[in-house]
C-alpha cells in the first residue's frame, strides 16, 4: 500500500486537490450562517486591523472637518442634514402608520412594526471584491446579534445580516444581485420584491402592467419577508417601463440610505408578523 | 525579520483591501492589490511560491468576502503560479508588459467568477464583462504598471546611491 503511494505521489495529490476543489466550491460550505473554526481567527484578525484602520482614518478625517475646516458651519450642517434624513424617515413611517389605521381594523392592529431588539453597530469593512455588495460590521453573536436580522439607518434599509462571528457580522446588501426585500408602493399598496442589480439603483420586481406606478412613488418595506417590519423606507422610483405583452412592468428605483456616508447601522431582530403575534397571544391566553 | 515582516505585511494588505478607509477607488471601481501582490510574487519567486501565496490570501479574501464559494483560493493560486510562469519565459519586462500582464490575469480571475455566477444562475451578461470584470481589469493594469515604475525608482535610486 505505502510502495503504491510513493509511486502514484502525483497522482495521489493531484486526488487530493480535486476532492479539495469540489469541497471548497460548495455554496453550503461557505454559504453556512456562521464563521467555521478556520475562519474564525482569521476574521477576528482582518476584523481588529480594520476596525484600527477605520478609527484612526475617521479620527484624522473628523479632526480636520471638525477643527480644520469651518468649525461650526459644518457640524451644523451635518446635525441638520441627519435631522431632516430622520424627520423625513419619519414623516414616511408616520404616513404609513396613519393610512394602516385607515383602512385596518381592530383584526389588523399593526402590531408587525413590533421590533424585538436592536443593537447599534459600526461599519468596519466592505466587500474586498468588486462583485459582491457587503459590508462587515462590529457586533456579533456576543451583542445578540443573529444570521436573518435585518440592518437599517435612519435613511431606510440597508441589508440583512447572512453570517455571524463572536465579535463581526457580515451583512448583504440590499443592491447585491441575491438580495431581496419584501416591498410595497405606499401609495397605492402594491406589493413586489425588491431585488439588488449590483450597482446604483434597484428593481421592483413582480408589479403586474396595469398597476399605477408613478417616477417618485415611495417604496417601503411590506414586512411579508418577517427580516424587516412594515413602513421602513426603501426608496423611490426613477424609471418605469411597461412592455408590450408582458405581465409584469420593470420598475427601477434608488434606495434612500447612502452608505457613502454612513457609519453607523441599526440591526433589528425579525419582527414577529401579525399573524404570528396573534397565534402567540391566542396561545397565551389560552 | 521576515517572518515576522511577511505575515504583517499580507494581514494588513488583506484588511486595507476590504478597509472603508480604502481610498484607492477608479469610477466606483476599487483595484484589486492582493491579486497585483501575487502576480509580483509569482513573476518574482517562481509558479510554487506564487500558487502558495495565492492560495493563502485567497482564503484570506475569501473568508471576508460574500462570494458563494471559496472562489479566490483558486483564481488567486492559479494567478500565482500563471506569473511564476511567465516570470520564467520573460526577461527584465518593462512596466507596459507588467501591466498587459496583470490585465490579462485580472480579466480570467473576472471570467472564472463569471463561470461561478453562471453555474449559480446569477450571472448578468455581457453587463458583467463590460462593468465589472474589464473595468476591473483595466484599474488591475494600470495600478501595476504604476507600483512596478514606483518600485524600480527606488530600487534604482538606492542602488545609485549605494555606488556613489
Amino acid at each position: 500500500m505505502f510502495r503504491f503511494l510513493t509511486l502514484n505521489k502525483k497522482i495521489l495529490i493531484a486526488f487530493i486537490l480535486l476532492i479539495g476543489i469540489f469541497v471548497l466550491l460548495s455554496p453550503e460550505i461557505k454559504q453556512s450562517p456562521e464563521y467555521n473554526l478556520l475562519e474564525r481567527p482569521f476574521l477576528t484578525i482582518t476584523g481588529f486591523v480594520q476596525s484600527g484602520i477605520t478609527t484612526i482614518s475617521h479620527g484624522i478625517s473628523s479632526t480636520w472637518n471638525g477643527y480644520v475646516n469651518l468649525i461650526n458651519v459644518q457640524k451644523e450642517n451635518e446635525m441638520l442634514a441627519e435631522e431632516v434624513k430622520r424627520l423625513r424617515s419619519e414623516v414616511i413611517y408616520l404616513k404609513e402608520q396613519i393610512s394602516t389605521s385607515d383602512r385596518l381594523t381592530e383584526l389588523l392592529k399593526p402590531v408587525d412594526s413590533y421590533v424585538e431588539k436592536q443593537v447599534v453597530a459600526s461599519i468596519i469593512a466592505k466587500d474586498p471584491a468588486n462583485w459582491y455588495e457587503a459590508l462587515v460590521i462590529n457586533k456579533g453573536e456576543k451583542e445578540g446579534v443573529e444570521p436573518g436580522m435585518g440592518v437599517i439607518t435612519a435613511g431606510g434599509v440597508i441589508g440583512r445580516v447572512v453570517k455571524t462571528a463572536p465579535d463581526y457580522s457580515r451583512v448583504l446588501l440590499m443592491s447585491d444581485r441575491s438580495s431581496a426585500v419584501a416591498g410595497v408602493i405606499q401609495r397605492t399598496g402594491y406589493e413586489g420584491i425588491v431585488e439588488g442589480q449590483h450597482g446604483r439603483t434597484l428593481r421592483l420586481n413582480y408589479i403586474m402592467s396595469d398597476a399605477d406606478v408613478q417616477n417618485g412613488d415611495i417604496i417601503i418595506t411590506s414586512g411579508t419577508d418577517g427580516v424587516f417590519p412594515r413602513g421602513i423606507m426603501i426608496g423611490r422610483v426613477n424609471r418605469v417601463e411597461k412592455p408590450q405583452n408582458r405581465l409584469f412592468q420593470t420598475v427601477e428605483l434608488m434606495p434612500e440610505a447612502d452608505l457613502s456616508r454612513e457609519r453607523e447601522v441599526l440591526v433589528i431582530k425579525p419582527p414577529v408578523s401579525s399573524d404570528a403575534y396573534r397565534l402567540l397571544k391566542w396561545e397565551k391566553e389560552e | 525579520m521576515r517572518i515576522i515582516l511577511w505575515p504583517i505585511f499580507l494581514i494588513l494588505i488583506t484588511a486595507f483591501q476590504g478597509s472603508i478607509s480604502n481610498p484607492i477607488e477608479a469610477g466606483g471601481i476599487r483595484p484589486d492589490l492582493v491579486l497585483i501582490t501575487v502576480y509580483f510574487f509569482g513573476m518574482f519567486r517562481g509558479e510554487i511560491r506564487g500558487g502558495l501565496l495565492g492560495a493563502l490570501l485567497g482564503f484570506f479574501l475569501d473568508v471576508t468576502s460574500a462570494g458563494p464559494v471559496y472562489s479566490n483560493i483558486f483564481s488567486k493560486s492559479f494567478i500565482g503560479y500563471l506569473a511564476g510562469v511567465i516570470g520564467r519565459w520573460v526577461h527584465n519586462p518593462g512596466y507596459l508588459l507588467h501591466m498587459t500582464l496583470i490585465f490579462l490575469v485580472s480579466l480570467i480571475q473576472g471570467l472564472i467568477i463569471i463561470l461561478i455566477f453562471l453555474f449559480l444562475g446569477t450571472t448578468r451578461f455581457p453587463e458583467d464583462i463590460l462593468y465589472i470584470a474589464l473595468p476591473q481589469a483595466v484599474v488591475d493594469g494600470v495600478l501595476g504598471g504604476i507600483i512596478y515604475s514606483l518600485i524600480s525608482l527606488v530600487r534604482k535610486r538606492t542602488f545609485q546611491f549605494i555606488k556613489s
